[in-house]
């Protein structure tokens, strides 16, 4: 899902014959209103994702009549698999594919990634025996196409959502709270986006790009900015995501619990985005044996997890030495574990340890190649120049007083909010709702007047979020 | 009872958050927005003067609130005018202004400067686009300037219009402050007019256009459509083109122009005709090639006035305590001007005073007190 006006434009248009039209026909209100959105963001990508519905919807069915399950579903999965991984390294093959070429015109269709991932987890778990499939196709195509998280997941399971759809009959607007609900998850969604991502985004733009025109100090706080920024985007659409949602009487997954409050790597993917790691846990690693077959196989299994992890995200040797990265460090967090070094897995070390490690992957997250990645962190390990160019950077950056003391204290706000619902074992927008109706409203208010005025939005912003690239 | 109370309390609160927010996003719009005198200013205040108060509206671009001096309309002939214009305002835009003054007045005469159609030929424009949206409040009149006025593509950069320019607090000054303070009696002192004091020594053009045409057809259009809008309201319309360092090419479009007025019995003047009559000194009475200063602008706006209650039955309305706004505003011009002579040097001081006199107006006399 976008953010810019069109997207307001478009929940209001969802909303009003949702409540209003009869209650039976809201399924196929919301399925025509994500088939608009995605008409609008896309047409190819409608046709696309109409298209791999309309297969797995069918292969569903299949593989609870016809002979042969397994391999129907081994013959799917490697279709859906397959189509993914040529997808994700089409920009590899078109560097080197003769101009004009069919292949040169093949682009990675929008939303792919996430519900290719669903259809596969909806085939597997029909073959589990843990769901039904769909017999109603429109049913089916809403899971696939919720406009909510079209984009930028999360990757719902098919029971969980299917589940609700037929209850939606049943929701009322203003019941439990909902709207009030649903706007704190809009709140603090777009408070991560507007006030922190969106500021961080032209530093981190400028410092990726050409990193040998700035400092250590500045190619260090690059790399921090980056880890912040993609946080405050991914969870922020995350948010906003399950706000919308919410509004509709649907709920869909939390991707992210405060991650950055891990203390070791195991933990941190726990905390980040939890439907795609729950996913590879379910239907790799443990397919794979998981930890079941000894510690060797276990570790090997880790290393492939995360090899997948990151060619999820994209082709290229980058996206593959950040997985290998994350890969290395769940062996190392097992084997500390194993010699008992606690401090290594828990407390202050613990979360330092695993924040500085996840930092530096995050690099190669960004650059564009291997040779770049190496670049930038050679010289934010070994360039140091004076005090008067970093200043004079800083200029260039556009970071004066006016930047540092909005990211300063919306960062404030965030750490201090992140820590408080972790201590309630609530996630942040939850916690808004327990400082009563006057403080939470109070806080509701200063967040919102904010975001208004401090937030950066309308045309200098870059609307989009990060993980719709992927 | 208890669980009553508790529900009435929740929404109290509520309802207090809520009016806060809202009163908050007003305070921040009026705060942070632009407040050029290049059309917002004119379009803002237009709303605060008092209802049915606006004899005469001036209306199109620049060359209205630069050269028609609302202050000397007031104190010489108790004429009530307001400068409703904009910087390089097209006619598509000035038709609805038109619409939206008309929500709160009923002005006798509509004065419209016709430079906007005959310098600029483009059916979009966004240089100055800014400045003749964002003033206008919100409805369905503004929706359809939008619409008319901007591409589709482009909507979403200039509505909401609080989108582009919430992020102007950098920039905040004083004046900023002031004016978002200000009050509703000082909001209706204004009447449009701007004053500038710069001097451009301007070369006078030798016109001797014969042909016509060079109007655009969506310009044809809503030209038609304010003649159609002013005879249906019982509006007179006075087409006028200002002073300034016109071509052949504008004059071509005032041909056509002048075609239309005759066609359609609508009164027309190019005062780029009349320089002699109106006594406009090329060495000093400019601004810069499209405006007049000050000193020009008096001497416009005297020959304007004559103009006007030649054609029309204007009511004087000095005295009337209704009108109270008009002497404010007088007085608001009076201080700018010397503001201006008080800081030049005592020679440019006496030389600028001296045009003053030869200018005979009241104002003449308070300042060369």
């Amino acid at each position: 899902m976008n953010f810019d006006i069109n997207t307001f434009g478009m929940l209001a248009g969802s909303l009003l014959p949702y409540y209003l039209l009869r209650k039976n026909w809201r399924p196929y209100v919301l399925l025509f209103c994500s088939c608009l959105y995605c008409w609008f963001l896309s047409p190819q990508a409608l046709f696309c994702v109409l298209a791999v519905t309309f297969v797995y919807y069918l292969l569903g069915i299949a593989l609870e009549r016809l002979p042969y399950p397994r391999i129907l579903f081994a013959a799917a999965t490697a279709c859906g698999i397959g189509a993914l991984l040529f997808l994700k390294n089409v920009p590899l093959l078109q560097s080197v594919a003769s101009e004009g070429s069919l292949l040169t015109r093949i682009v990675l269709p929008l939303g792919f990634s996430y519900y290719m991932f669903q259809a596969i987890s909806y085939l597997a778990d029909i073959r589990a025996g843990k769901i039904k499939a769909e017999t109603n196709f429109c049913f089916f195509a809403l899971y696939m196409l919720w406009f909510p998280k079209f984009l930028s997941g999360p990757i719902e399971r098919a029971g969980d959502f299917l589940s609700q759809l037929r209850a939606l009959p049943e929701v009322r607007l203003f019941e439990k709270d909902r709207i009030m609900v649903s706007l704190r998850f809009l709140l603090y969604g777009f408070f991560l986006k507007l006030m922190i991502a969106e500021r961080l985004s032209p530093l981190t733009e400028k410092l990726f790009a050409d990193p040998g025109a700035y400092s250590a100090p500045w190619l260090f706080l690059g790399m921090l900015f980056y880890t912040l920024e993609l946080y405050c985007d991914f969870a922020g659409y995350s948010y906003v995501a399950v706000g919308i949602s919410h509004l509709f009487g649907i709920d869909i997954c939390v991707n992210f619990r405060m991650p950055y409050l891990a203390v070791n790597i195991s933990d941190f993917w726990r905390r980040w985005h939890i439907t795609l790691s729950t996913w590879l846990k379910d239907y790799l690693y443990i397919p794979l044996g998981g930890s079941r077959k000894g510690t060797g196989r276990k570790y090997l299994n880790l290393m492939i997890v995360f090899v997948a992890c990151g060619l999820w995200h994209g082709g290229g040797g980058c996206f593959l030495i950040w997985g290998l990265l994350h890969g290395a460090y769940s062996v190392l967090c097992d084997l500390a574990r194993r010699k008992g070094w606690k401090w290594l897995t828990e407390g202050f070390t613990g979360w330092l340890l695993t924040f500085a490690g996840v930092n530096l992957a995050w690099i190669f997250f960004r650059v564009p190649n291997l040779s770049h990645g190496l670049v930038y962190i050679k010289r934010m390990l070994l360039d140091h120049e004076g005090v008067a160019v970093f200043a004079a950077q800083a200029r260039e950056l556009g970071a004066d007083a006016w930047f540092w003391g909005i990211l300063l204290l919306s960062l404030a706000v965030v750490i201090f909010w992140e820590v408080l619902s972790e201590r309630k074992h609530l996630l942040a927008p939850e916690g808004l709702g327990t400082l009563g109706e006057l403080g939470g409203g109070l806080c509701f208010y200063a967040l919102l007047m904010g975001m208004l005025i401090f937030g950066i939005y309308g045309v200098e912003a870059s609307h989009e979020f990060i993980y719709m690239n992927f | 009872m208890k669980h009553t109370k508790a529900t009435i309390k929740k929404y109290c609160i509520r309802g207090a958050i809520l009016l806060l927010t809202v009163v908050s996003i007003l305070f921040a719009d009026r705060l942070l927005c632009d407040h050029t005198a290049h059309g917002i200013r004119q379009a803002r205040c237009i709303y605060d003067q008092p209802e049915d108060s606006i004899d005469v509206a001036m209306i199109g671009s620049s060359h209205i609130h630069c050269d028609v001096n609302t202050a000397l309309l007031w104190e010489k002939y108790g004429i009530t005018a307001y400068d409703y214009s904009a910087a390089e305002q097209p006619l598509w835009i000035t038709y609805y202004y038109l619409q939206e003054l008309c929500k709160h007045q009923k002005p006798k005469v509509v004065v419209l400067d016709l430079y906007g159609p005959a310098r600029f030929k483009d059916d979009y424009q966004y240089e100055w686009l800014r400045d003749n949206l964002y003033g206008m409040r919100f409805s369905l009149t503004k929706a359809r300037v939008m619409t008319t006025c901007i591409e589709p593509v482009y909507l979403e950069r200039y509505f909401p219009d609080f989108f582009d320019y919430h992020d102007l607090y950098r920039d905040l000054t004083a004046e900023d402050w002031a004016e978002a303070l200000e009050t509703k009696d000082a909001r209706a002192a204004f009447k449009g007019y701007t004053p500038y004091f710069k001097e451009a020594q301007q070369v006078e053009p030798a016109l001797e256009p014969t042909l016509s045409g060079g109007i655009t057809v969506k310009s044809e259009i809503y030209l038609q459509k304010i003649i159609d809008y002013t005879k249906e309201n019982g509006m007179e319309l006075f087409l006028i083109v200002t002073p300034y360092i016109t071509t052949e090419q504008d004059e071509q479009v005032y041909n056509r122009v002048k075609e239309i007025a005759a066609a359609q019995g609508v009164d027309f003047n190019s005062t780029n005709y009349s320089y002699d009559e109106m006594g406009l000194d090329f060495d000093s009475d400019f601004n810069d090639a499209s405006h007049l200063n000050y000193w020009g602008s008096c001497k416009f706006t005297d020959y304007l006035a004559g103009e006007l209650l030649d054609r029309y039955a204007l009511e004087d309305h000095r005295g009337d305590p209704y009108y109270a706004s008009w002497d404010r505003h007088a007085a608001e011009i009076r201080r700018q001007v010397e503001d201006y002579l008080n800081s030049l040097n005592p020679e440019d001081r006496r030389e600028r005073l001296s045009r003053i006199t030869q200018l005979k107006k009241p104002l003449v006399s308070t300042l060369t007190k």
